[in-house]
Order: C-alpha cells, then structure tokens, then sequence
C-alpha cells in the first residue's frame, strides 16, 4: 500500500528530480542532497598540468587539424597548378619551335620551287641557307625536355636523314656539270624529298599539338577533380565542425533552457559535449557558476526571511510579553495573598500561570520553526490548510495589532502538495504580512483555500489600496519594493519558491470591490500519491 | 497609601488581556481602590462618561480602539485623569506621541506590580495634590 514516494530516500529522490530541482533553494550550510549531481570530477583549467594542445578531444585540435587538411589541399592544388602551368609553358615553347621549323621548311621549299621553275643558282644557296636553320631548328627540338617526352620523337632520326637526303639533293644540283637527264632525276627526287619532309613535319606538328591538347585536358580535369574534392571535404569538415562546434552548444542552450523551466538543476554532459575538452569545461564552469547562484539565492532568501522576522517584531513583542506580563502578575498576587487566597483562586492562577507560559512557548515555538534554515532540499508532504492556520498563529497578534479582521475559509479536508514546509509558511508569511501592511487603517484579510482541476488555489484577499497598475509587472522582481524600509525581497522570494514548486502567483486587483487578491496555485499531490493519515510523515507533525 | 479616603479614589483598567484586569481588580481592590475591568475600549468609555476616574490604565494596542485614542478621549473629556499606558511593545515614536498628548506614564510590559503600584501612587497624590492645592 505504500505509495513509492513514502521512503525518505525516495521522496529526496524525487524532489531532487522533479521539484526541487532547485536545490536552487538549498541553503548555504545545507548538505548537497544525495543524488550524484555531477557524473564526472570538475576538471579545473588552471590546475591541470601540461595543457594537451593536440588532444582529439578538444575542439581547438579539431579546428587545427580540419584548418592544416584545408591547408594542405589548398597548397596540393597550388603545386599542382604551378606544375601545369610550367609543362604548359614547356609545350608552348615546344608549339613555337615547331612553328619556327615549320617557316624554315616553308623557306626552304620556296627557294626549292624558285630554282626548279627559273633554275636560277641563287634560289639554291637561299635554299640550303634556310636548311640550315630547320636544321637548327631540329637540334633544338632534339635538346628540349618537352619534346623527347612526345611520342612523335621517334620520327625525328627518320626526319633527319630524310633531311640529310634532301640537303644531299640540293648540294647535288649546285653542281652545274651534271646531264640533263641527270638533273631532271635529281630534280623529281628532291621535289618528293622536300613534299615528304614537309608532310613528315606537318604531321608531326598535328600529332604533337593533339598531345599536348590531350595534356592540357588532363590538366584541366585533375584541377576540377582537385576542386570537387575540395568541395566535398569542405562539406564533409564543415559538417562535422558545426556538429563539433554547434552541437555542444545547442545542448547547453537546452539545457539552459530546461534549468529556466525548473526541469534540471544542473547542465548534463551531453553526449555531443563529452567529445570536446573545451564543452566540458564550459559544462563544469556553468555548473559551478549554478552552483553559485543557487547558493546566493538561499542567501537571499535567507535574507528575505529574516527581513519577515523583521517585520513581526511588534506582533511577536506582544505575543511573548502579554503572556510574560500576566505570568509576573499572576505570581506576584499569588505571593502577595497565598495565605488569603482560596484554594480555588490559586489553583486558577497557577493554572493562569501555565497557560500563559505555554503561549509564549508557543509563540517562540513557531517564531523559531519559522526563521530556522531547515534544509531546503527535504521535500516532505505538506498540508496547505494546516500550514497555513499555522502561519496564522504566527501572525496573529501582527494582524490583531493591524486592526485586521481576518476571515478564513479553509476547508475541512487537507491540501496535501509534496514540497518544503517551511519555504511555503515563508511564501505565506510574506503575502499576508504584504497584505496587514498595505491596510494601515484597519481591514479585512480574507483566506480562501479551495482545490480546483489537481490544484490548490489560495486566496489571499485584502482591502487595502491595491496594486497599481504600472507597478504591476514589477512587483516580483527582485529588490522592488514601494516602503521606504522594505528590502523588495519578500515577494520576489516568494514566487521563486512558488515557482520552484512548479506553482504560480498570480496578482489580481478588482476595482469594483476594492480588493486585493495574491492567487498562490500549488499542484496537488495525486489522489493515489496521497498518503493515509497515520502514514504523513512525521516532520510534519512538529507544528 | 492615599488610598485611604473617602470616597475612594476610582481606577479603570482596559486591557484585552483578562488576565491583566482580573489581577490588578484583585491588587487595588485590596488597598482600597474602587476598580473597575474592561477588555476593550468602548465599554470603558460608556462607564467613564457615566462617572470619571481619577486613574485610567490602558493596554495600548487594541482591537477595535486602541490606547491613543482612549487617552486622547479620556484627556478631552476628562482632563483631571490620569492615563497610564501599558504596552506589550513599546516604541520610541508612540511613547512619545503619548507624552505630547498628556499621558502620565508609559509602561512596558512585562512590568514589575510594584512599578505600576509606584506609578499609581504617584498619579493618585498628584490628583490629592492637586485637590489640596484647588481653590474652593
């Protein structure tokens, strides 16, 4: 029958996982709840030694090594285009060179033709002059690099003695003795020496320019598979260094994000975060950074609870010296008078006496529950209704010396919500007191507790002057305040707390009848989760 | 004690303690004073205007009127009287206030019955004294 919530260790559990997980509110002095709140050491930067610069964990690294991978791409197609661009040079020079033989061949022929046609002896020397050059011209191709890496190298010996056929011509016809017939011959064999020289050398100037183009082709296709790669590993690192980078990131936002709705206490190490050095770090630092901010907000409701305390002194001063002032008067008249007294009237008056001693004691009974700094994480179940005609109690004689009438009605059945008993009276003490303070003249304080859907709504109604409109936004906020001696902590305290215990306050001011309502919502305990009466636990019973 | 005179001299004690009133009826019945209880203001007022008092104590805060207000009615109707002021907690500011406006005393509670014996006493010869020193 037990529900699962009913163990000490569980309630903890629960409260650490759901509720509380502001251990926001733990107090300074309180132990850290038992949970593991931290599943790895706090690596501290500064104390580590030897910072590992290339650890693959870190995103530095990743950065480095992605940005060295860019590097050397970038420096591989650079080689690549410097050594294409000085084989292409190499081939032009190479065009040039056939260019230039090929004009020195031409030369050549036209000389040859102007002899063969007007006979003319001249023509002949110009003829073999020009020989002379394509045959430089073919030393040349023989000494360049480019050439004797081009298949059409081979036709070079048979070009050359094809060119030593035709140069053997010429010197021939020089010689003016030879018979017609004789001539005629030689003349027929050089015009087809000089035709297949020239064919020889065209054709090897088309076959050469179509390496080359095939070259250059090459060229151009390794540059654009250098710049496709490039791209897709630019993709590929660009992807991963956002995963690296972003990723992380976008957990802590989340993270953030859930620690803002109350849903976690501190940031997980993500998964995507456990991968990078500097996440975790970041990570750690955020949390200690919660951590600190949980323990300045404890300081400060710890602050905002003494300044309430503050706020009572009156009534409390009264509620402990009336009781004091009739236990003195009561005993002084009963030592005056003992023998003259019935027994009766002093069986009254010691009686009197000890009624008005357990008032005190009940009043620096509640006065200390009140302002003791119980631990902030224990989480226990807590009835709204009694903790509140408790809070009542408390601050009765405030209220009494407020000329307030209070008017409650609370119902007869408990208000069971699971949270933390004392910050909750801290809530109520806080908007009650609001409320006796804003009706200096006298007024009514109406208390309505009702449930609603799974809800506790808790009315805190009173005539004063209200809440101006254009204060309205700003009444939570922290160190708000419109007394000259307020801290502006109280209410901002309060619907922290609320808030921590997944409630809300909500304002409401009806002109019509001039009142002033603090609405404090609190989820219900489920009807399954409640517990059987002689189950409650037993914190709760020390009110 | 000055008690001793005929008629007696009258006390009043508003306090919404019963247990202050009950007590200091007892005390000051006892040394002859005619003592009458209220635990809160109004009544009090009723029998003060029926027949003053030469000594009115009064707790200070009140539901419904508190001890400024009785002072300052009791001074207004009866200036003779004497207002003591008995209060749980004293401010600086009200005992001030009260002085400007003619209390006799102030006292704190918790307060010793010999103090306020001492602080009645005084405030009864001042009015026999001022009886005395009354031109017929």
């Amino acid at each position: 029958m037990r529900n699962p919530l009913t163990s000490k260790g569980d309630l903890t559990e629960f409260w650490n996982k759901t509720c509380m997980t502001h251990d926001f509110f733990r107090r300074p002095g309180d132990e850290k709840p038992q949970t593991k709140r931290r599943t790895r050491p706090r690596a501290a930067p500064d104390t580590r030694t030897g910072f590992d610069f290339f650890s693959p964990k870190s995103i530095r690294s990743k950065l480095i090594i992605s940005l060295l991978f860019i590097f050397f791409l970038g420096y591989l197609a650079t080689l690549l285009a410097l050594v294409s661009l000085s084989h292409m040079q190499h081939k032009i020079g190479l065009i040039e060179q056939f260019y230039e033989l090929n004009q020195e061949l031409l030369e050549t022929r036209r000389y040859e033709k102007n002899f063969l046609l007007y006979g003319n002896s001249q023509d002949l020397t110009s003829a073999l002059d020009y020989l002379e050059g394509v045959r430089a011209s073919f030393g040349k191709l023989r000494a360049n690099h480019s050439f004797a890496n081009l298949d059409v190298h081979s036709m070079l010996p048979e070009q050359e003695s094809g060119l030593k056929e035709y140069a053997a011509l010429l010197q021939q016809l020089t010689h003016p003795q030879l018979d017609p017939k004789q001539l005629e011959i030689t003349k027929d064999n050089l015009r087809q020496q000089g035709h297949d020289l020239t064919q020889s050398i065209l054709e090897m100037d088309t076959r050469a320019r179509r390496t080359i183009e095939k070259q250059v082709r090459r060229y151009r296709d390794v540059a654009l598979l250098i710049l496709v790669s490039a791209s897709a590993f630019g993709a590929v690192i660009s992807f991963f260094l956002i995963r690296w980078i972003i990723g992380p990131l976008q957990s802590i936002r989340e993270a953030a994000a859930k620690i803002m709705r109350g849903e976690l206490s501190t940031i997980p190490l993500a998964s995507s975060c456990r991968s990078s050095l500097e996440c975790t770090e970041l990570v750690d630092s955020l949390n200690l950074m919660l951590d600190a901010l949980e323990t300045k907000q404890n300081q400060l409701i710890q602050s905002a609870k003494l300044a309430a305390i503050g706020r009572v002194t009156a009534g409390i001063a009264h509620e402990i010296n009336n009781p004091l002032n009739n236990i003195y008067l009561t005993a002084e008249v009963l030592l005056e008078d003992l023998s003259n007294l019935e027994a009766e009237d002093r069986q009254e008056m010691v009686h009197d006496i000890l009624t008005q001693a357990d008032r005190a004691r009940e009043v620096v009974h509640h006065l200390l529950d009140f302002s003791r700094s119980r631990k902030a994480a224990v989480q226990e179940e807590v009835d709204l209704v009694k903790l509140l005609r408790e809070t009542m109690v408390l601050l009765r004689n405030q209220i009494r010396l407020g000329q307030i009438h209070v008017h409650t009605d609370l119902p007869a059945a408990p208000l069971p919500v699971t949270g933390n008993a004392n910050q909750l009276q801290q809530v109520f003490v806080n908007i009650i007191l609001n409320a006796v303070q804003a009706m200096d003249s006298g007024g009514i304080l109406s208390l309505q507790a009702r449930e609603e859907d799974g809800k506790a709504l808790i009315d805190f109604t009173d005539t004063g002057p209200g809440v101006p409109e254009e204060i309205r936004a700003q009444i939570f906020d922290p160190f708000f305040t419109t007394k000259s001696d307020g801290t502006g902590l109280g209410l901002s305290v309060s619907f922290s707390i609320i808030r921590a215990h997944k409630g809300d306050i909500v304002l409401a001011s009806d002109r019509k009848t001039g009142t002033t309502t603090f609405r404090v919502i609190l989820p219900l305990q489920s009807y399954e989760g409640r517990l059987p009466p002689e189950m409650a636990p037993a914190s709760s019973s020390t009110w | 004690m000055t008690a001793d005179r005929n008629p007696p001299f009258r006390l009043l004690v508003v306090d919404d303690e019963p247990i202050v009133g009950k007590r200091l009826q007892q005390v000051f019945s006892k040394m002859g004073l005619e003592v009458e209880v209220f635990t809160s203001a109004m009544p009090a007022l009723t029998a003060m205007a029926e027949r003053p008092f030469d000594v009115v104590v009064t707790d200070l805060k009140m539901e419904g009127m508190d001890g400024m207000e009785v002072l300052a009615r009791v001074k207004r109707s009866n200036p003779e009287t004497r207002v003591i002021i008995i209060t749980g907690y004293a401010e600086q500011e009200t005992a001030k206030a009260a002085f400007n406006q003619g209390v006799f005393d102030f006292i704190a509670k918790p307060f010793r019955l010999d103090d306020l014996k001492r602080v009645i006493e005084r405030a009864l010869s001042a009015e026999s004294a001022d009886e005395q020193g009354r031109p017929d």
